[in-house]
This record gives C-alpha cells, sequence and structure tokens, in this order.
C-alpha cells in the first residue's frame, strides 16, 4: 500500500520570464526581440508521494516551495519535466474558493464544493457532515457576510476536509480559528493520513515537519538539498540560513551611543556549527564579536531571549554573571547554555552592551532582535508549555507500570 | 471535454445566482431586462418611427420589432463578448487557486447570456404573434444556426480577447468601445438600404451584419437567407473560434504565470 504514489514528479523545471512592463510580453511575442530575462524558480525536481505518507517541504523564503506546490496542484504547468497527479488532489489552497458574501452558507457549500470537483450528489450527501464539521449550527442558512473571519474558515475548512481527496496539500493554511478548532483539523489529518491519505506539506514551522512528516524535501534555490528523513533536513535547513546570516548583508542596528558596538551575533551548537533550530533541553551558545571606538572599562554584556510575541523569556549580564569587560580593542564572546531548556517555539536573541546592571544607565549599544533561532520538541521528552521542567510522576494506591 | 461542459453549466448557474443574490426581485430581474427593452423598441420606437419604414405596410409595430430582433441577438453577442474578454481577469482569484481548463470561464459567460437571450426571444415571438405574425415562422431554424454562430463569434473572439486582457490591462476599455462603434456598422437600428453603395460593402465585412440580418429575416421580411450570407457568418465564427483557441494554447502557461 505504501508503494502506491499519488503523487509522481519528475525532472521538473520551472522558469518565469521577468519583463520590466507587462505589456512587453506582447511586444516580444510580435516582434521577437528578447526583452525579459530568465528567472529559474525550480531546477530538475524529483519526489514520489506515497498514499499514507506525509512529506515535508522546507526552505528559505524564494527556495521554490511555493511554485512547487502550484505545479503539484496543477496552478502552473513545468516548462520541463513532467508532474503526475495519480489521485484527487485538495489543496488547502484552495480554501473558500469561489464564495459569495452575498449568499447563505449553505449555498456557498455548493459553489465551493464545485471547485473541489464534489458532485452534487456528493455534496447533498455530505452537507449535514460538513455543517456538524463547522459548528455554525444555525448560521448556516444567514448570509456569508455576516459571518466572523473564523467563522468563514471554519467552514471552507468543513468543506475541504469532506472533499475526499486522496492528497491535500497543505500551505501554512493551519494556523487559523482558535486552538480547538486547530486541534480538530489536525485530528482529522491523522485520521486520513491513517485511511492511506497523503499529505504534501509546506511549513517554516521546524516543529510540525518533525512531527507530521515522514519525509522532508530541503529546497535551496529551487534545487533540492536533500529528500529524506526530516530530521537531516531540519539540520541541513539549519546551516542554510546560518550561511545566509554570514553574508553580512545586514548591519547591526540599534541605538546607544555606539562607544562599544557588536558587530555580529551566532547561535552555535557546542562544536562550533551554527544552528538555527534545536531540540528543546539541548545544550547551545550565543557567540558575539564587537568592535570598540572608545576604551571602556566595566563593560557589562547582555543578553535577552523573547518569544514570538515579545515577550521576556530568559534574560542575563555580565553584572549578574559577575564578568565585566575593560575593553580596549575589538573583541568576542559568548554566553553558554549548557541547556536550553525552553518549550518549542519562535525566539529571538538581543544584545546588549552597558555600563551598570541595566541598559538603562549608560548604553553602548542596544541590538533587538539580532538573530533569531527555533525550539523544537525533543522525541523524548515531549511537554507543552514554555519551559522545559523536570517532572516524573508516582502514584499512590493505584495498579501503574511504565509504558 | 464532458467535465468541461458540466464545470462551465454550474459555472453558469453560480454566475446567474451570483449576479442577482441578495437582491430582492432576484432573478426576476434576468425577466425584467428584456421586457423593458421590448417596451421601449416595439412601443417607442415603432409608434414615433413606425410612419417611416417601408416595407411594413403600415403596422405600427414594424420598426419596433425590427430594431428588437435585431437587437436581441446584437446584446446577447455584445454581452458575450465583453464578459468573455474580462473572464480570466476576472476569475484570477480562482485561477491561482484551483486548477482548471481555462476554456470553461468564456463558455461558462456564453451560457449565462443565452437565459437572457432565450426570455428576449419567447417575448418577441410572442409579441409577433399578438401583431399578426406574417413572416416566415420557417425560417425559426435558421435562427438556430446565427444564434451558433454568433455566440461561436463571440466565446471566440472573446477567448482571444480574454487572453490579451491579461498581458494588456486597456484591453477591457478597448473591447467596449469597439463595440459600441460596432452597434452602428450592423444594421440594428437603421436599414442597410439607407447607406451609400461603399458603406454597404463595408457593412458586409462586419459578420454580425450576416447574423442579425437572419433574425430580421426570420421575425419581419420573411424573405429567405442568402447562402453567402450563411457561408460568409460560418467561416468567420469558426475562424474566430480557432484564433481563440490557438491563442489560448500558445499563451496558456504565460496567462498562468502572470495572474
Amino acid at each position: 500500500m505504501s508503494s502506491d504514489p499519488v503523487i509522481r514528479v519528475e525532472g521538473v523545471r520551472k522558469t518565469f520570464k521577468l519583463f520590466q512592463r507587462p505589456r512587453d510580453r506582447i511586444v516580444e511575442l510580435v516582434s521577437r526581440r528578447c526583452l525579459h530575462k530568465d528567472f529559474t524558480a525550480l531546477d530538475n525536481v524529483s519526489f514520489t508521494l506515497e498514499r499514507g505518507t506525509t512529506m515535508g517541504i522546507v526552505g528559505e523564503n524564494g527556495s521554490g516551495k511555493s511554485t512547487l506546490l502550484k505545479l503539484v496542484a496543477g496552478l502552473l504547468l513545468p516548462d520541463d519535466g513532467r508532474v503526475d497527479r495519480l489521485g484527487k488532489i485538495t489543496g488547502l489552497l484552495e480554501l473558500g474558493t469561489g464564495f459569495n458574501g452575498e449568499l447563505s452558507g449553505r449555498r456557498n457549500i455548493y459553489l465551493n464544493g464545485a471547485y473541489l470537483r464534489m458532485s452534487r450528489k456528493q455534496l447533498a450527501e455530505r452537507e449535514q457532515a460538513i455543517i456538524d464539521f463547522s459548528e455554525l449550527g444555525d448560521f448556516i442558512d444567514a448570509p456569508l457576510k455576516s459571518y466572523s473571519s473564523g467563522m468563514t474558515m471554519r467552514l471552507a475548512f468543513a468543506i475541504a476536509f469532506h472533499a475526499d481527496p486522496d492528497c491535500f496539500i497543505i500551505d501554512e493554511a493551519l494556523s487559523v480559528g482558535d486552538v480547538r478548532f486547530q486541534q480538530k483539523c489536525f485530528s482529522r489529518l491523522r485520521e486520513f493520513r491513517a485511511q492511506g491519505g497523503a499529505i504534501l506539506f509546506v511549513s517554516h514551522d521546524m516543529n510540525a515537519v518533525k512531527l507530521l512528516c515522514d519525509k522532508a524535501m530541503l529546497l535551496h534555490h529551487g534545487v533540492v538539498r536533500h529528500l529524506g528523513e526530516p530530521d537531516e533536513a531540519i539540520n541541513l535547513y539549519n546551516k542554510v540560513m546560518a550561511a545566509r546570516g554570514n553574508s553580512g548583508d545586514d548591519t547591526p542596528t540599534g541605538y546607544g551611543n555606539a562607544a562599544v558596538r557588536f558587530t555580529s551575533v551566532q547561535l552555535r551548537a557546542p562544536d562550533g556549527s551554527p544552528l538555527s533550530v534545536l531540540t528543546s533541553g539541548a545544550p547551545a551558545d550565543i557567540h558575539f564579536t564587537y568592535a570598540c571606538r572608545e576604551a571602556v572599562d566595566g563593560v557589562t554584556f547582555g543578553v535577552m531571549l523573547r518569544d514570538r510575541f515579545g515577550q521576556d523569556v530568559f534574560g542575563t549580564n555580565g553584572a549578574l554573571l559577575r564578568t565585566l569587560a575593560d575593553v580596549r580593542r575589538d573583541g568576542r564572546g559568548c554566553f553558554h547554555f549548557p541547556a536550553m531548556n525552553i518549550g518549542p517555539g519562535v525566539y529571538s536573541i538581543n544584545l546588549a552592551a552597558h555600563t551598570g546592571t541595566t541598559h538603562l544607565e549608560n548604553c553602548f549599544h542596544w541590538w533587538d532582535n539580532a538573530a533569531a533561532f527555533e525550539v523544537v520538541q525533543d522525541r523524548d521528552y515531549f511537554f507543552s508549555g514554555h519551559t522545559r521542567l523536570s517532572a516524573s510522576l508516582e502514584l499512590y494506591g493505584a495498579e501503574h507500570g511504565k509504558v | 471535454m464532458i467535465d468541461l461542459w458540466l464545470l462551465a453549466a454550474s459555472l453558469c448557474k453560480q454566475d446567474l445566482q451570483e449576479r442577482f443574490a441578495g437582491a430582492m426581485l432576484g432573478s426576476l430581474w434576468v425577466f425584467i431586462w428584456p421586457l423593458v427593452q421590448l417596451f421601449i423598441y416595439l412601443v417607442i420606437f415603432g409608434k414615433l418611427m413606425g410612419g417611416r419604414f417601408g416595407g411594413g405596410d403600415g403596422q405600427i409595430y414594424s420598426y419596433g420589432i425590427y430594431v428588437a430582433s435585431g437587437l436581441l441577438s446584437w446584446s446577447c453577442f455584445a454581452n458575450t463578448l465583453q464578459r468573455a474578454a474580462r473572464a480570466f481577469v476576472d476569475k484570477r482569484q480562482i485561477i491561482n487557486k484551483v486548477a482548471v481548463d481555462l476554456r470553461v470561464f468564456p463558455l461558462a459567460v456564453c451560457l449565462a447570456e443565452l437565459l437572457p437571450f432565450a426570455l428576449g426571444a419567447v417575448l418577441l415571438v410572442l409579441a409577433n404573434l399578438l401583431s399578426g405574425w406574417s413572416p416566415a415562422p420557417a425560417l425559426l431554424g435558421w435562427t438556430l444556426l446565427a444564434l451558433y454562430c454568433q455566440q461561436l463569434l463571440a466565446v471566440g473572439f472573446g477567448l482571444f480577447l480574454a487572453c490579451c486582457a491579461v498581458f494588456v490591462r486597456d484591453t477591457t476599455e478597448a473591447v467596449a468601445i469597439a463595440l459600441q462603434m460596432a452597434f452602428w456598422f450592423t444594421p440594428i437600428v437603421y436599414l442597410p438600404s439607407i447607406l451609400p453603395e461603399w458603406a454597404g460593402y463595408a457593412l458586409a465585412v462586419n459578420p454580425m451584419t450576416h447574423v442579425v440580418g437572419i433574425f430580421q429575416q426570420c421575425f419581419v421580411f420573411g424573405q429567405g437567407v442568402s447562402w453567402a450570407s450563411v457561408a460568409y457568418m460560418l467561416l468567420t465564427s469558426h475562424a474566430a473560434a480557432a484564433l481563440g483557441l490557438y491563442t489560448l494554447h500558445r499563451l496558456n502557461k504565460d496567462i498562468r504565470d502572470v495572474l
């Protein structure tokens, strides 16, 4: 069963012609002069997606992920190579296609369903199930324009889930609705996979890739850099992102009188290799370099980790760690973390150089969002929340055993 | 191919539903438009200008029916062409999200425009019967052929223009103006006989002259159909369809890239 492919992509190449003005395209057709520049979005990409498997596609922005999804969905046509769709493919990109605000939710089920290639008979059979899943109740007969955006998305998801595809294409779409509905969607997807459905999944959320995917592809500038184990793809992704960070195209910004200025920051593993994704509880070091314009005594270097909402998660500095610097020339330093005991999520690194215990008095340089990294779940120690506390469970007066 | 027609049919149904969704009179508007038009042309034009219209033998409705029969065909053609030319640009959200055969959109427009046409045609026949229809009911079959050519012309050319509109947005505006001019280049509100000879030749080049001519023959004159007219109409409409399909075939990939 698992060797039964749903999508087979072979040697696909996609080039976009970039024109300065849209009408140059017509001029070129007529005059046969070359007025465009070629941009190769994908080159020689091949993969197979079998039934019952989930494949993740990772890569930085502009690496060709979306183009690949559009090719697979049939929205774009390849210049070279072939895309075989051996089953019905529904994209969660197609959410709510053809919705009309003036019509009732019930009518919109039929509108959207037609685009998802569901027959009227199928729709009539599943209408009630869709309404139940969307939890819209009596609102289903109200015009769609009176719905909140959450209600609209719930309806759209409900229809997509009942379209009965052989393969779902998911493009970062699952971050809508409230948490409970999200979880309902996820469990529905798991059910779908267990029944032999395939999922093609694009995300920047390394945590989701690690947890959901059986295999992963790393795209880099339109070329497949890795296809196989998700862990390996994520490690390579790390390297790609870190290499980009080192290119030095973004110079440190922030405020301060710049007597001492940070020039670079990088998160590294203990062995010195750069990191952008790490497993919760793993060791990591924050390396920084600075430039000295004036000699200063008693400089405090500080670091603050913030979560994606900008809330402080952890911060410390030289004063608290009793390590002050008398800065005479350019130099470097490192904050060691023997165990990053924080929960999964994206964090930013913020740096400060000042005198005293806080940056409020005499600030040389405060560097906001100097770098970012992502923490993913440790497969061996699941937990929820922001902090990785050590915990164990002991039961009294009940039968129990180790699982 | 069957899928194409099925999807076009369901899009057409949606189109009609959506156009009048939220309106109090709903789909009644489909009936109201042809009724008002027919009233204008039959009563106002017919009454005011009927006397100056030769060949109608003094019937006050003759001129009105002449105008109405030409307009029935023209308005269906013009609406189809104009909306087909906008089809890709208007439906870009859908083309960007769902894999569909692009031909389906102009096709759906064509089907949707046939409904007001059919209603108008029924009303026109009723009006004809009320005024004691003397021309040739036998010619009704020819109007079906004319209708086929008229819509093929509109869809084929519309498909071509829809491809152009993706790259040059001015196309849709230009189409509106060109149609306005083409209206006066088609003998709908006047008789071709009032024109000087050279203008008559110019009119003959316009395929819609022949299409409209058949409708007028059927409802007003009843003199039969010229074979040359029919041949020219068939030739041009199929050429337009070929032009549209060829353009789409050549530009399919680019259209999807640009949208």
